[in-house]
């Protein structure tokens, strides 16, 4: 009967139009944020396509002619935390809309600030530091570095931006003419694990988080990229405190603790080298002043092979570089006619194969991870790379309803996370979907082997340790399709 | 015998040293609260005469510090730390020149030397609600003709800004354009003007923030910069608040992230050839939304040469006189250094002066008759720029009294319309002396104040005078 009523509703909806008015503020003060992104997404089974629109000068926006259903409704602007209409929490996944047909629906969007935590490097008398370099590390295993600010001319330093979560400061090492401070967390702590914790809220600022840095011995790291490279060369030294760069074939990084190290370097190519660039890498430990020749050889194409399918079948894939100071920004990776540009250090690659297809396998150079091959796989780049993935037919995929009670909820967040559990650790990304307006979900194109799977509002994108503690683990075989209802998860 | 001799004979004089030596001790203290001020730098300098020499010494954790045997005389003392503006001893008030400190036979000074804060600069960027605009670049420029940038700051999540360092003075603060998705913002002056006659200063004082300095930034549209200039070449384009370095793609052909309208300089390197040299274009460019598609014209490095030529017009070989260069963009003035010509340099503005010297004065430069200080000139091509020497400098001297008595140590500025003005300090005899002298009105004071005190004396110099000119210190009332 449900599915009736709704069916004659969608049916009417090319005749009668509804609409979504809204504005959007900031949450704290109210005033209006002009030109604030809004988007609006129908629920699967809503006619039409996503829309976009901006906020006028009062922050005021509105979608006409919508045909009767459920939609998500989503707002952002630069500074401020992305948010989704009707989130418990900030970082909860939004509620849907239901309009009916002709309704008018008013929507009111209140954007988080992000937090900040202040405070004060000192020295020995409680003067500031100026110009010193201080980070916010998050909390997590390992500590993941987010943000690095320098201390203004009184000492001050505010590490914005931050989205909420528990966090540790860390200053970086500093050398001055006279001495040298070590890298100290706040509050005078050199190991993570004495470090004070600090928990940020939305909308907070923690203040007086001050630091008074240790004295002790740095080091100076020279980098040099003999000829026949040339400028324009970039050259990049990574660590756990983040990552520095210069510009030219001679680089002298100095203030440095001890501690393990990664430099990488580019320069553009020579007209007889016949490849798109020159690149090298070294992984080093520094405990002393160190001068390091830095090879920048021609980056040779790299062989990138994907067996298992027909050559017709067309793969995409995207890489990212990994070093000491965390992840850089996924980019494709260009598989013109099996070679790619792939330069020395180490990367992660995750490719996604044609319909019909799954990632069985990945073969690389010092390949680092023996476990699934269908999400990042890392591997070291050397002067010559060759690596290759493994697809099989037959994917599995994983469907079924999303209920509270015996209500199918439609517009539910579903969460499906690659999971091994030998590793204990998630595989490649989240997967994400929302149920239709039956409440209905569905994963295709899957790998076979482990997943966990959550329905709820409660969490925007969960982690891995909030999937160990509420989804359900779920085995998706080959050639097949598993069928699973869930049960809306909420906090009660 | 002759060891026993020469070791009696260095003990008497070491002991000799050591009952005339004098002592300076001190202590450097933040201005603001008193708090001791650990590794300051003090630097003591002689007054010019004396046989001593330079000295400098670290303050301890405590601040203090200690200049032991130091030779009798006249010291001007200079205590400096990162994050504050250096002091020389006696300045009074942040303003005008230290006070040299005497020291004789046997004696100790102590001193306490206060380092204030430089200024600085805050406010906040706001768009059309009130609402900070976050990652906006704001310049404070020094409020001279034209404006000067002196530093810049970002704002942070809640669109504030603090710009710091500020030496005392006027300034200018300005957005420097801001992109988002849906629309761009406008390089705009506090308070909320595009043109610099209209913006409104900000007066800056050590130790002190001058707050609330907001602006609201004009809407308007950036320009995407492109054009063709070599194969994978470096291209730079620059702008009064910062540079962007692109590379060039294998055609050739280049494209800068879109910027606010405005005057900029496009420049090129890349290396070419067997064996390689490097090539190079420079173009001063006004960026406006109809053009932005710019051509430059790669080329091997210009050779600069400077033809030295006495007021008849005949060549000299003057290998004294020493020829200062120094690069300038929109930016400001880069740092100056020693001149060799002929030398390769990459294209750009470039602007030339002589040291001076007690044999010549500049005359002439490129047809332009006064050439004291520095004389601006673009170089796209091998080029020979004239200087003018005339062999008949005139020169000033004479002695600083204080209350009828020579005074050592003291600054002597000498200034003119259009050249930047001249200081030295008098001996310890109290003597001074400018040379190298183009004739023509000059103002002289003597004072350990700000210079712009009351009390200077005007002179007027002819080709080649030697003028003696006894000055009393200027002490403001």
């Amino acid at each position: 009967m449900t599915r009736f009523l709704l069916s004659a509703a969608l049916a009417a909806a090319a005749l009668h139009a509804a609409v979504i008015r809204g504005v959007v503020v900031e949450n704290y003060t109210g005033k209006p944020l002009a030109r604030s992104v809004v988007i609006l997404q129908p629920v699967g089974g809503t006619p039409g396509d996503t829309r976009s629109a901006r906020a006028d000068r009062f922050g005021a926006f509105a979608f006409d002619r919508l045909p009767a259903g459920y939609y998500i409704l989503k707002a952002s602007r630069k500074g401020f935390l992305a948010m989704e209409y009707g989130q418990k929490r900030w970082n909860s996944a939004g509620q849907p809309i239901l309009l009916r047909d002709e309704d008018t629906a008013f929507c009111s969007l209140r954007l988080l600030l992000p937090s900040a935590i202040t405070g004060t490097v000192l020295d020995e008398n409680d003067i500031g530091l100026p110009d010193h370099e201080i980070a916010a590390y998050r909390l997590s295993t390992p500590p993941e570095l987010i943000r690095t600010v320098k201390t203004d001319d009184r000492g001050i330093y505010r590490l914005d931006g931050l989205e909420p979560g528990s966090y540790a400061v860390r200053t970086v090492g500093k050398q001055y003419d006279d001495g040298s401070y070590l890298p100290t967390f706040a509050q005078e702590a050199a190991r993570v694990e004495e470090a004070q914790h600090i928990d940020l809220q939305p909308e907070t600022e923690i203040a007086h988080v001050d630091v008074r840095p240790a004295p002790g011995r740095l080091f100076t790291v020279t980098v040099a990229i003999p000829p026949p490279a040339a400028p324009p060369c970039r050259i990049t030294l990574a660590s756990d405190m983040g990552r520095k760069t210069a510009e030219g074939t001679f680089a002298e990084f100095s203030g440095l603790p001890p501690g393990e190290y990664e430099v990488y370097g580019e320069c553009a190519a020579l007209p007889e080298d016949g490849a798109p660039l020159r690149a090298g890498y070294q992984r080093f430990h520094l405990h002393g002043n160190q001068g390091i020749t830095l090879l920048a050889n021609p980056v040779r194409p790299a062989a990138v092979f994907v067996s298992g399918a027909p050559t017709s079948a067309s793969s995409t894939a995207m890489i990212r570089r990994k070093d000491l100071a965390g992840m850089g920004k996924p980019m494709p990776l260009d598989l013109n006619r099996g070679a790619a540009t792939i330069p020395p250090g180490r990367w992660e690659v995750m490719l996604t194969p044609p319909a019909g297809y799954y990632v069985s396998g990945f073969y690389g150079s010092f390949h680092r991870d023996a476990g699934r091959a269908d999400g990042w796989n890392e591997f070291l780049a050397g002067d010559y790379v060759s690596i290759r993935f493994q697809l099989s037919g037959g994917p599995g995929s994983v469907r079924g309803s999303v209920k509270s009670g015996s209500d199918p909820v439609p517009g539910a967040p579903v969460y499906l996370e690659g999971w091994d559990p030998a590793a204990k650790k998630r595989v490649g990304d989240l997967h994400i979907a929302r149920t239709d307006n039956l409440g209905a979900y569905r994963f295709d194109a899957l790998a076979p082997g482990a997943y966990r799977i959550l329905s709820t509002f409660e969490y925007l994108n969960p982690a891995p340790e909030t999937m160990t503690a509420t989804a359900q683990e779920i085995t998706v075989p080959e050639h097949a399709e598993k069928s699973i209802d869930l049960e809306l998860y909420g906090i009660r | 015998m002759r060891i026993a001799i020469l070791l009696v004979t260095a003990l008497v004089a070491w002991r000799a040293g050591a009952l005339r030596a004098a002592t300076i001790r001190g202590v450097v203290v933040e201005d603001a609260t008193g708090h001791p001020l650990a590794r300051a730098l003090i630097v003591a300098h002689p007054v010019a005469g004396a046989t001593a020499e330079m000295r400098s010494v670290r303050s301890d954790s405590n601040g203090r510090f200690e200049l032991a045997g130091l030779p009798p005389g006249a010291y001007l003392l200079l205590a400096s730390r990162r994050g504050f503006a250096p002091v020389p001893y006696g300045q009074k008030q942040g303003k005008g020149s230290g006070v040299p400190l005497e020291v004789g036979e046997n004696s100790e000074a102590s001193v306490e030397i206060r380092l204030p804060r430089y200024g600085a600069i805050s406010g906040a960027v706001l768009d059309e609600n009130d609402v900070g605009l976050p990652d906006c670049e704001v310049v404070a420029y020094r409020d001279s003709h034209p404006p000067t940038p002196a530093a810049h700051a970002t704002t942070d999540d809640r669109g504030r800004y603090r710009i710091w360092g500020l030496e005392p003075g006027t300034y200018l603060v300005r957005t420097a354009g801001l992109q988002y998705e849906d629309g761009d913002y406008l390089p705009t002056f506090s308070r909320q003007t595009a043109r610099v006659a209209e913006a409104i200063p900000a007066d800056v004082a050590l130790d002190r923030e001058t707050g609330n300095v907001d602006i609201r930034p004009f809407p308007g549209r950036f320009v995407t910069v492109t054009g063709y200039a070599w194969p994978m070449a470096a291209v730079t384009l620059l702008a009064d608040f910062g540079s962007q370095t692109v590379s060039a793609d294998a055609n050739g052909n280049f494209r800068f992230p879109p910027v606010p309208p405005g005057p900029y300089e496009l420049s090129a390197r890349a290396q070419a050839g067997r064996p390689r040299q490097n090539l190079a274009a420079w173009q001063a460019i006004s960026v406006d939304r109809n053009a932005a598609y710019y051509q430059l014209r790669l080329a091997p490095l210009p050779q600069l040469q400077v033809r030295l030529e006495d007021p008849q017009g005949q060549a000299i070989d003057a290998p004294s006189v020493q020829i200062l260069i120094r690069r300038k963009d929109l930016s400001g003035a880069g740092p100056s250094e020693t001149f060799r010509p002929p030398q390769l340099l990459p294209p750009g503005r470039y602007e030339l002066a002589l040291a001076p010297s007690p044999s010549w004065y500049a005359a002439g430069f490129n047809g332009r008759a006064r050439a004291e200080g520095w004389n601006e000139f673009e170089l796209t091509a091998s080029a020979e720029v004239k200087f003018i020497l005339s062999p008949h400098p005139a020169r000033i001297h004479g002695i600083v009294q204080d209350r009828g008595k020579p005074a050592a140590g003291v600054p002597v500025y000498l200034e003119a319309d259009g050249i930047e003005p001249r200081m030295i300090r008098t001996d310890s005899a109290g003597q001074y002396e400018f040379y190298g002298l183009a004739p023509g009105s000059y103002r002289l004071l003597a004072t350990f104040e700000a210079r712009g005190t009351a009390g200077s004396r005007t002179i007027e110099l002819t080709e080649g005078q030697d003028q003696t000119a006894d000055l009393d210190l200027a002490v403001s009332q």
